[in-house]
């Protein structure tokens, strides 16, 4: 695997796709990150992130089983913690307050993740 | 055309001349009579005075001789000459003061003689002028009767005609020279003329005017719309005298006006048709008619819904941008918009395309607006479905996509060589794509169970029309709905099973033998859940608890952590002596049971 550019980040997965988010997982493993999760649903990653204090960023599935996850992205912003959706939609179809959130888009690299996930971390510190 | 009338006021003239005259007649012969009656006396007078002038010569001449006068006989004689002689004087006086009389009364007489002639003469002139006067009037009259476009003519009190104008003639056709009577009533059609007759004979027999329209033949046998109007003309006593009748040609307005009304007919039917609310309106919106739907659509009546009485069926919230729409539609030389309006039967606005456009006369200028309203609600709905569907195709495809890749990697991982990777790797993406149309086939309907069971185990063995076949029993309840969300990776999971059965499992020896046994029951929340017990037996040599999975593992890992993760299944997946035994115990919606299920 190429240099562990996550290495000591403690990661948020959200993604209801059990073979998205163990490959997730896997991507963010091989780049150093400690996975918080994976959580399946909003429910889940509601009650993860109420107990988990240190957090430096989270990747976001748009649709969990039908819910949609923003709830948990203004939750996120709230407490400063930098988040990518990871989506199959396009822009018009997340609401105008995450227009400037980054995207992982699907079908992802994932080599690709820790680059798109990286630049948030430092940005936030 | 002697017959033709003055008009009153040369009338009244002629009147007073004829009576000045009349007057002037009468004291002229006053004043002959008298001076016959002087004339008379005259005479009278002249024989006396000639009786009594010989009386008086022959008493002369009888008398004695005056100088010696008798006294007896004498005085005698004398008185009766002398009383002769005063009767003669007084006689003379009497004719003379006559004849004074008789001078004054003959040049008097001779005066009015002198006067009464100048009189007829002046007379006389005047009613020549008169009558060359008339007689221009009448010629006027005439060339102004035969100038009007109206047919004109005149009948007796009883309705015959005896003078028609020109025109009658030129547009009839009749021949000036016969005699018309009642045949004029011919040239009406003959479907009008029984109505036109009975009025006729009514306006006459009440000395009314008659107004009525009918039909006239022209001289090439068409018939053309005529107003008529005919008027009783009456002498000083008010008797009728005559009727004068006039036919103004009012066909093409007629016409105009039919076609008008058909094609107002034709409008309305094809408005009162059509889905569409249909309006019309002048100045900036102001309604001055409405379809009847409009009126059923939104319970406003045509009368409530004129002026701006229709936006009280529009939604408050619109009713600013519709005034807006209006109050640019002149410049725009047109109006659309899209508001919404109250569904009185349903009790709820529903959204409308308005579109009207101006009707404009021949120079431009707007003479009203034409306008439809469509019911756009349900495509509105549809286009907002629509979207929402096609995001989540988008999401559903990328996610596929996705979990293609992830799918390929794993069989990547878990391949010895190319060949391998390209059975397995083509068996699950054939599973998938079995999935996937399943999936878009529901139509909004779940998936059930047994329908997915058997279509993966049909994939791999030969089975019955009960799905079964000597090796493969199956036994549970059709129609078992699962989740849509569980539905691909429990394809996936029971394709790997399954490809694993029948590669070194139950499936893979004569011996052996799958048993998949479901059913539903109430878990301890209450919630309905679905147990599927998965047995295979008779199978040998098989591997080791610990040992690697012969298939790579990714059944195994699709039961064991797949469907726990993605929607908290319970589920085990053993190596008993004699074969697998998976079971899966999962949560189904309550709407599950879609047929009766025998536990």
């Amino acid at each position: 695997m190429a240099e562990q550019v996550l290495r000591g980040t403690r990661i948020l997965v959200v993604e209801d796709e059990y073979l998205l988010a163990d490959d997730l997982t896997n991507a963010l493993s091989d780049a150093g990150a400690y996975v918080l999760g994976p959580a399946a649903s909003v429910e889940d990653a509601t009650t993860l992130i109420g107990n988990e204090t240190a957090i430096d960023a989270a990747i976001l599935d748009v649709n969990l089983r039908g819910d949609m996850v923003f709830p948990l992205a203004d939750a996120l912003r709230d407490r400063g913690i930098p988040f990518a959706f990871a989506t199959g939609y396009d822009d018009w179809a997340l609401p105008p307050r995450f227009a400037d959130a980054p995207r992982i888009e699907k079908p992802f690299k994932s080599e690709r993740v820790a680059d798109i996930l990286k630049p948030l971390i430092r940005k936030e510190q | 055309m002697s017959e033709t009338e003055s008009p009153d006021r040369n009338d009244a003239v002629r009147h007073s001349l004829v009576d000045e005259n009349e007057q002037l007649r009468t004291a002229l012969e006053t004043a002959l009579e008298e001076n016959a009656r002087l004339n008379d006396d005259r005479d009278r007078l002249q024989r006396r005075a000639a009786l009594l002038a010989q009386e008086l010569r022959v008493a002369r001449a009888t008398a004695p001789q005056p100088p010696q006068p008798q006294p007896q006989e004498g005085e005698t004689a004398a008185e009766r000459r002398s009383q002769t002689e005063e009767e003669l004087r007084v006689a003379f006086e009497e004719l003379q003061v006559l004849t004074e009389e008789l001078e004054v009364a003959n040049t008097s007489l001779h005066e009015t003689n002198l006067e009464l002639d100048a009189r007829v003469e002046e007379r006389t002139a005047q009613v020549g002028e008169i009558n060359a006067a008339l007689r221009a009037a009448e010629a006027s009259l005439r060339t102004i009767a035969d100038l009007v476009p109206d047919l004109l003519w005149r009948t007796d009190p009883a309705g015959n005609a005896n003078w028609f104008n020109e025109r009658w003639f030129d547009y009839t056709g009749h021949d000036p020279a016969e005699p018309m009577g009642l045949g004029w009533i011919d040239a009406i059609h003959p479907l009008d003329r029984p109505e036109a007759a009975a009025a006729w004979r009514e306006a006459v027999e009440r000395g009314d005017a008659y107004d009525h329209a009918h039909r006239l033949r022209g001289a090439k046998g068409d018939y053309r719309w005529f107003l008529v109007r005919a008027e009783p003309m009456r002498d000083d006593r008010g008797k009728v005298v005559s009727w004068f009748a006039a036919g103004t040609d009012v066909h093409d307005q007629r016409q105009a006006m039919e076609a008008l009304q058909h094609s107002e007919l034709r409008f309305r039917t094809l408005v009162e048709g059509m889905p569409q609310l249909v309006w019309r309106a002048i100045d900036s919106g102001q309604w001055t008619w409405s379809s009847p739907q409009w009126t059923s659509y939104t319970g406003l009546s045509d009368e409530q819904s004129r002026g701006m009485g229709w936006l009280d069926a529009i939604h408050p919230d619109d009713r600013d941008k519709v005034r807006a729409a209006w109050a640019c539609a002149s410049d725009m030389g047109i109006l659309e918009l899209e508001a919404r309006v109250l569904h009185a039967p349903a009790g709820r606005h529903r959204h409308f395309q308005t579109r009207a456009l101006p009707v404009r006369d021949e120079v431009g200028s707007i003479i009203e607006w034409l306008g439809t309203s469509t019911d756009v609600d349900d495509l509105l709905r549809l286009q907002q479905h629509q979207s929402v569907l096609v995001a989540e195709l988008q999401h559903r495809t990328r996610n596929l996509m996705t979990v293609v890749q992830a799918i390929t990697l794993r069989t990547l991982r878990s391949s010895d060589s190319l060949a391998t990777f390209k059975e397995c790797i083509g068996h699950r993406l054939d599973a998938l794509a079995r999935v996937q149309s399943l999936l878009s086939r529901r139509e909004g309907a779940r998936v059930a169970f047994d329908v997915l069971l058997r279509e993966e185990l049909s994939a791999h063995v030969e089975l019955d029309a009960e799905g079964q076949n000597q090796q493969v029993t199956l036994a549970g309840p059709a129609g078992v709905g699962i989740r849509s969300a569980l539905v691909q990776t429990l394809a996936l999971a029971l394709h790997e099973l399954s490809t694993n059965a029948v590669k070194y499992g139950a499936l893979a020896t004569p011996a052996g033998h799958l048993a998949i046994v479901w059913h539903v029951a109430e878990g301890a929340n209450g919630q309905k859940r679905l147990f599927v017990d998965w047995r295979e037996s008779g199978v040998e040599n098989l591997p080791g608890r610990d040992a690697p999975s012969k298939g790579g593992g990714f059944g195994r890992e699709l039961i064991e952590r797949a469907l726990p993760y993605q929607l908290g299944a319970r589920t085990n997946y053993e190596f008993e002596p004699d074969g697998i035994h998976c079971t899966i115990d999962v949560e189904v919606p309550d709407d599950a049971l879609l047929e009766t299920i025998n536990g």
